[in-house]
């Protein structure tokens, strides 16, 4: 073969694989270029914001500590139910005699209603009370 | 551009830098793989290939072109897929016994439209480069193609330079013999 058909084969050869990037390729490893470059930057930032949610919430703790007292014991808890039933009870005494007091304001109320509403009855010591005829044909 | 600032620019990870080397060397390395590969996965190819050059550009001490070593980084990207293909072929070769081959026979030798090597069309070429293995395309386009000096080929396949010219010598005979057999350059 000689140097000219060969060269003219590496021409043919060239041409078949030429490659002509397109811009869409382009645009597509630069943008995984750009992601990769801000990796490090994303990185950073959530391990700072994670340092501080960190720091914030042991602070948090360490200050509002939630204490747990230890169970009662049985006579403990009888005093403690005693002196609540007491309590309750002086409670509600107060309460009824509270209600009371209302409630005789009521009644006397109501007793001056109903007898202002049939004084008209007082009137029949004169004998002028009217004649009531109750029919009871059917 | 000069290439030093180039560099530079890689270095700090400029995007502007990226941008440089996409539209100086994407062509070039696109058609290696081309040559290499075949035309599937150019792409792919190109997008690890810069991807690794980006993660790896603090390590490019300078020693060797530019051009030299993102040639190996594409050739290191190569041939990692055709030994991925290899074992997704060692896998699926059972399935593939049965699928007809495509043809590939060369053309009759008598055939006056071939006397020439003007005729030889675009599909027989495919045919006959499809002959040769993917190390013999590789070194051909390198050498004849890109016209890049043994020492830069043999730092690109990390392989000794006399190794590089006793394998690109064989790798012409066989196209010369692929072309023979098929009646042509006689």
């Amino acid at each position: 073969m000689e140097s000219k058909d060969y060269s003219k084969l590496l021409v043919h050869m060239k041409e078949r694989c030429c490659y002509n990037p397109s811009e869409k390729s382009k645009e597509r490893i630069l943008s995984k270029i750009k992601r990769r470059k801000r990796k490090p930057l994303l990185y950073s930032g959530v391990s700072i914001a994670t340092f501080f949610l960190l720091l914030f919430s042991v602070n948090f703790f360490t200050n509002n500590s939630i204490l747990v007292q230890p169970k009662m014991s049985m006579p403990n808890l009888m005093s403690s139910f005693n002196k609540g039933r007491n309590n309750l009870n002086s409670e509600l005494s107060l309460n009824l005699d509270k209600s009371d007091v209302e409630q005789a304001s009521f009644n006397s109320l109501f007793g001056d209603k109903i007898s202002s509403s049939f004084s008209f009855l007082n009137d029949d010591t004169n004998g002028n009370l009217p004649d009531i005829v109750v029919d009871s044909v059917y | 551009m000069d290439e030093q600032k180039l560099i530079k620019g890689l270095k700090q990870k400029k995007i502007w830098a990226y941008e440089v080397l996409y539209d100086d060397y994407a062509p070039k390395l696109g058609s290696l793989v081309k040559s290499y590969l075949g035309t599937d996965d150019v792409e792919d190819v190109l997008q690890e290939t810069f991807i690794k050059v980006f993660k790896n550009i603090k390590k490019f001490r300078g020693e060797a072109k530019l051009s030299t070593w993102l040639y190996r980084i594409t050739i290191n990207v190569c041939n990692d897929l055709i030994s991925k293909r290899k074992k997704r072929n060692y896998f699926l070769v059972d399935f593939q016994e049965d699928e007809e081959k495509p043809s590939l026979d060369p053309p009759a030798p008598n055939d006056v439209f071939r006397e020439v090597m003007d005729d030889l069309s675009f599909e027989e070429l495919t045919g006959l480069m499809e002959k040769l293995s993917s190390e013999d395309k590789l070194l051909i386009n390198l050498r004849d193609i890109e016209n890049f000096s043994y020492d830069e080929i043999a730092k690109m396949m990390d392989k000794p330079v006399g190794t590089i010219k006793s394998k690109l010598h064989y790798a012409r005979k066989r196209l010369k013999d692929l072309l023979t057999e098929a009646g042509y350059g006689k």
